[in-house]
């Protein structure tokens, strides 16, 4: 299935773009962070992360659908 | 909806008088300004990079969390997005309330869980042009678990 990934911040930075499209042939958000973590060379663990996916935040177990846009949040640092 | 990302300049003056009411009796603010140092670098930008098609869920949420908790009237956030330089503001808070002491409570709850919990990073640039994502908010917030109001008893 076709999933859109989000990119912020320092994630943003290591990808080098904002966003992309992958074919996975799963639907996990933890297996596709561990691939992603691979190809970018991430520094955080999943379980530092937050999850939102199609703009809500949402459980890290939650499913994936195809068509689904997938974000990775760090740890936020507004103000 | 009182909140908003901006990549322009946040002028307090205008967004306090949105919130001028004749039943309100008190009024408090917030301004986070970028300051020129951190951690013993010096800082000549910060970078913010938001989420804006979450953002507003998470502020409106926060903003729902201080009327329940506080006697307060209204309440609003803007944050900047993009690049700042020292002296800029990178976030206000305001709020209104029939008295002073629920503006300040609701003000300090709203700016510690902005800083946590908006999708919205920041990047700090340095005189010697190196830069960093900034990891936490070493910010001397207050728990926000320690922010309820004493004598909260409405819902």
């Amino acid at each position: 299935m076709q999933i859109h990934i989000l990119y912020f911040a320092q994630l943003a930075d290591l990808a080098g773009k904002t966003e992309e499209s992958r074919s996975i042939d799963h639907n996990s958000p933890a297996e596709l962070y561990a691939n992603l973590k691979q190809s970018y060379n991430f520094p955080y663990e999943f379980k530092h992360l937050q999850v939102a996916i199609n703009h809500q935040l949402s459980a890290h177990s939650t499913e994936l659908k195809d068509g689904d846009s997938i974000a990775f949040l760090p740890p936020m640092t507004g103000g | 909806m009182n909140f908003s990302l901006t990549d322009q300049a946040i002028e307090p003056t205008s967004l306090r008088r949105k919130l001028l009411s004749l039943s309100a009796g008190a009024y408090c603010s917030y301004e986070g300004w970028v300051r020129n140092h951190n951690e013993g670098k010096i800082v000549k930008e910060l970078h913010y990079s938001g989420y804006p098609q979450l953002a507003p869920s998470i502020a409106n949420t926060i903003l729902k969390e201080a009327k329940e908790k506080f006697h307060i009237e209204d309440a609003a956030v803007v944050h900047r997005t993009g690049a700042l330089t020292t002296g800029d503001i990178a976030v206000w808070v305001g709020v209104t309330a029939h008295h002073r002491g629920d503006t300040f409570l609701a003000c300090r709850y709203i700016i510690d869980n902005v800083k946590h919990r908006l999708p919205i990073w920041k990047k700090e640039i340095y005189a010697d042009d190196t830069q960093a994502w900034i990891e936490s908010n070493h910010c001397g917030c207050a728990d926000p678990k320690n922010l309820e109001h004493p004598h909260q008893t409405h819902p």
